[in-house]
């Protein structure tokens, strides 16, 4: 069988629409995020938190989503929702007011530190979150935090020692 | 018979120019809706969910923990399996058809022709360039490996085709400008560099050339020698001591058969594997 190009054009074309179309219409095909990060598996949460030397109380188990997962899309807002983090208390951390924090979305947190000696990402706010709730997290990265954050994470009181002194060593003024 | 029909060409540059005007638009959209600029009808599309080699990358991630990367839908994976499926068919159509940095590569080399005409094509030494076509196997290995490592994007860091079309966002790392700048002086040396000896997605697709079901096929009783498909093609295969051209470079382009630069009817042609076996027979 022998094709023009055009007509193989046309024929690719046609089945990646209809491919399209199928995912849309079964609701498969997604171009944004649903906002309903990963799930965090609780029974193994609560082993990691007492092997390091954390307490699994039933705020730190009763977590549902891993804060790994945080994206950059979402806001403060939806962060706070999701993970049970006080709204003010995110605020607080990264620097902004409880009036704006709602709507900042994760990924803008770097345009706000453009001075900062090191990178202040959403890999910060997913530290942040987890140390809050005093759940594991092991950092892909370098991950630093405004020192306001320190602050606040130490006044929650759930890290581990390990966690706090990574925290500190982290923290930039 | 020969013909002077040359349709073709003009058919596959309406086609990049569209779709490179359609990533163009789908990143203005973007960008103006995260500065706070609404525009009605169009919809708000990352560039990531559009991209086939997402879907690439988040392969491992997805069957490690059943999850897409950060900045990463289901599109893309859906995307890269239906452009798997096509590769199958006709080879990496994606290349020679809609991918916007290759189009973009080609309309740069347009210029380096004319501003350059002795030097272009004749950069790379012919060893080293058959050696650094193979240099793409190795950045789609380095690219899958770390992005599972480290369970992010890192070739956002590095990708020219992210930074061609998000430079205004300010989210582009500068050794993405940097890459970018380096294929586009290239460009105006080498056709289409970036294709030839980086890309990774070029080099998956690519593979599908030795297994197509629809490959370019030469017919040896009645090709005249003139080589005008050799020097049609942007990757500079030679098509005219082929039977069936399994190069793993081919994009696919069809700047070479019968219509286009092939000046005689149903001789380059593109055929499934029954024809062929027909006209060797």
């Amino acid at each position: 069988m022998k094709l023009k190009p055009t007509t193989t054009f046309l024929i690719a074309l046609v089945f990646v629409a209809a491919g399209i179309a199928a995912t849309i219409a079964t609701g498969l095909w997604q171009t944004e995020s649903d906002k309903t990060p990963r799930k965090l598996d609780l029974a193994a949460v609560e082993t990691a938190v007492t092997a390091g030397g954390g307490t699994a109380d039933g705020d730190a188990t009763a977590v549902q989503y891993d804060p790994a997962d945080i994206r950059g899309s979402y806001s403060f807002g939806e962060i706070s929702t999701l993970y049970g983090v006080p709204l003010s208390d995110l605020a607080r951390a990264f620097g902004l007011s409880e009036a704006e924090a709602g709507d900042f979305q994760a990924k803008a947190l770097e345009s706000r530190y453009p001075d900062a000696a090191e990178e202040l990402g959403t890999a910060s706010i997913r530290m942040f979150v987890a140390y809050y709730l005093g759940l594991p997290y092991t950092p892909t990265e370098e991950t630093w935090l405004p020192r306001t954050a320190v602050e606040v994470l130490t006044a929650s009181g759930r890290m581990t020692a390990q966690q706090a002194a990574y925290a500190s060593a982290h923290a930039i003024p | 018979m020969r013909t002077g029909k040359k349709r073709n060409p003009s058919f596959r540059t309406g086609v990049q120019i569209g779709v490179f005007a359609l990533v163009m638009i789908l990143a203005l959209v973007k960008w103006l809706k995260d500065i706070g600029v609404t525009i009605p009808l169009l919809p708000e599309i990352s560039l990531h969910a559009i991209c086939p080699f997402g879907g690439v990358v988040t392969v491992y991630e997805l069957l490690a923990t059943g999850s897409f990367l950060p900045k990463l839908h289901s599109a893309a994976f859906i995307l890269m399996a239906l452009g798997l499926v096509v590769a199958l068919f006709f080879g990496p159509l994606f290349c020679g058809y809609a991918c916007p940095l290759g189009s973009y590569q080609e309309w740069i080399g347009k210029l380096g022709r004319k501003l350059f005409p002795k030097r272009y094509g004749k950069l790379i030494p012919p060893g080293l360039d058959r050696a650094l076509r193979y240099l793409r196997y190795v950045v789609l290995a380095m690219v899958v490996y770390q992005t599972a490592v480290i369970g992010k994007l890192v070739f956002q860091e590095v990708d020219p085709y992210y930074a061609l079309f998000n430079f205004m966002t300010g989210e582009v790392a500068l050794s993405a400008f940097a890459v970018l700048f380096g294929v586009t002086v290239l460009s105006l040396f080498v056709e289409r560099p970036w294709c030839k000896y980086f890309c990774p997605y070029g080099a998956l697709l690519g593979l599908f050339n030795l297994i197509r079901i629809f490959p370019v096929r030469r017919k040896a009783s009645t090709c005249i020698h003139c080589k005008k498909c050799d020097k049609a093609c942007p990757m500079q295969i030679e098509v005219s001591t082929s039977g069936a051209v399994r190069d793993h470079q081919c994009i696919s382009c069809y700047r070479c058969v019968s219509g286009n630069a092939c000046p005689v009817d149903d001789t380059v042609t593109i055929s499934s594997v029954k024809e062929a076996e027909t006209h060797e027979a």
